[in-house]
């Protein structure tokens, strides 16, 4: 991996949209091209270098080409077995009346992409609305999958937590999502709002509930600004998708992001895609670059961007966003005072989890020079 | 024969890899496979869809029939293809 491929599978991850920067006009030296793959690979980007190779947008020898098409091959044998478990799941909902909605690449292969084998993905993603969340769990795993990560309370997840990811018998990862992530901006979206709305992915014959474009929209701008360390190009392409590929309601993005304390995570979100994807300026990238955060949005961001990131951080920094004195309690009771399964494998004792806790706290409200500057400098690099 | 109703398949530079609903893996049709794919995006007999693919490939009719059996026998094996009704 050089800078130079890094470089070219960025470019990669923009092709098709307007305003995306030119490609190589001859073929890659065989390490660079071997570089390109494995970040194309890695970054769920295969599909987009496929296409650019096979528009001759990106220069390629017959046995690049070949192997960019047998890379997006491979993806896509993927994406049907995932599939194929998404529709399996959505019979075992539809028939307990759990209420859901279709998350990330299976909605928005379909929803937001020309043809859905442009957009590649990995695992099963699906909203479970609160009430029904153990609910979900359990049925799932009765059919025998079973939770990667132990819950740190009974009743943590359904109240605050994000969700749980399950791996199946066969392998296959679901994530079973409360919200869209830990910490304080998933607390304080309102998850009534989410499934008050909907768009319906067809699927097998089938349809099936998705999130509204909006929905999807603000879903990819929190995977891309707080999901990862580095976000993949994947979820960067899904941020510029939506905004220069689809009739996203500019308005009814921002209200709901207001009303959900999020701003700072869409301008981040929209920031990220058109520096490393190197797109022309669109007003979107103004209103994100001129936005300036709350305090509360400014210090619930460092919980997931600083270089001292963990998921200690972000469900510390929850605290701020639950919302009574009494919650905020319960919630500070649940954390430190967790199963001893989960704290065997986090902390391995009680005093060094408070420890953690503690260190984590203190992290998320430091807002000195230094640290708020390793926050930019991590950037940067990303 | 027309294509089974709950068949997850995607399209691209490599010909079309599908999934039939109890079919262990996905299945890969290449080269011509694509455009068969395509044409039975709709309810047609074998003599039609050899006449349509034989139209657009400029072949003999019979030399397309003969070809495209093993494939529809595949297809209807793993139950990506049924008889329409």
């Amino acid at each position: 991996v050089t800078a130079a491929s890094t470089g070219i599978v960025e470019a990669v991850a923009a092709h098709g949209l307007p305003g995306a920067p030119p490609l190589p006009d001859s073929p890659l030296d065989g390490a660079t091209w071997r570089a390109v793959l494995e970040q194309a690979t890695g970054d769920r980007a295969t599909p987009l270098l496929a296409a650019a190779v096979v528009d001759g947008a990106l220069a390629a020898t017959d046995r690049q080409r070949e192997q960019a098409v047998v890379a997006h091959e491979q993806a896509m044998r993927l994406c049907v077995v995932l599939e194929r478990a998404l529709l399996d799941t959505a019979t075992r909902l539809d028939a307990a009346g759990i209420d859901y909605r279709v998350l990330k690449g299976p909605a928005v292969a379909r929803l937001d992409y020309a043809d859905p084998a442009e957009r590649a993905f990995g695992d099963v993603d699906l909203l479970v609305a609160a009430r029904d969340y153990e609910r979900a769990l359990d049925l799932l795993q009765s059919v025998g999958a079973r939770r990667r990560y132990t819950e740190v309370r009974p009743g943590f997840d359904r109240r605050w937590g994000k969700g749980a990811c399950l791996v199946a018998p066969d392998g296959i990862e679901l994530d079973v999502h409360r919200t869209f992530v830990a910490g304080p901006f998933g607390l304080t979206i309102d998850l009534d709002e989410l499934f008050a709305h909907a768009s319906f992915v067809t699927l097998g014959g089938r349809s099936l509930p998705a999130l509204d474009r909006t929905g999807r929209f603000l879903h990819a701008c929190f995977h891309a600004s707080l999901g990862d360390r580095t976000a993949r190009l994947v979820a960067l392409r899904d941020v510029a998708q939506l905004v220069l590929a689809s009739d996203l309601d500019r308005d009814d993005v921002l209200a709901r992001a207001g009303r959900w304390r999020a701003e700072a995570v869409v301008a981040r979100a929209v920031r990220l895609a058109w520096r490393r994807l190197r797109l022309e300026p669109v007003p979107w990238l103004d209103w994100a670059c001129a936005l300036r955060p709350d305090r509360f949005q400014a210090r619930a961001l460092r919980a997931y961007t600083a270089p001292s990131r963990s998921y200690a951080t972000q469900v510390v920094a929850g605290v701020a966003a639950v919302p009574s004195v009494s919650e905020k309690l319960a919630y500070m009771r649940a954390l430190l005072v967790a199963e001893p399964d989960h704290l065997a494998r986090r902390d391995g004792s009680y005093p060094r989890r408070l420890q953690r806790a503690w260190r984590a706290y203190a992290d998320t409200r430091s807002e000195r020079p230094r640290a708020a500057e390793r926050s930019r400098a991590a950037e940067r690099t990303r | 024969v027309r294509r089974t109703a709950g068949v997850l398949w995607r399209d691209g530079a490599f010909g079309v890899v599908l999934l039939a609903p109890a079919a262990p893996e996905p299945l890969t049709l290449a080269g011509t496979g694509r455009a068969l794919w395509a044409a039975l995006d709709h309810p047609v007999t074998t003599s039609e869809l050899a006449a349509e693919l034989a139209a657009a490939f400029a072949v003999d009719r019979d030399r397309v029939e003969a070809d495209i059996a093993p494939t529809l026998a595949e297809l209807a094996r793993i139950g990506a293809i049924e008889e329409a009704p």
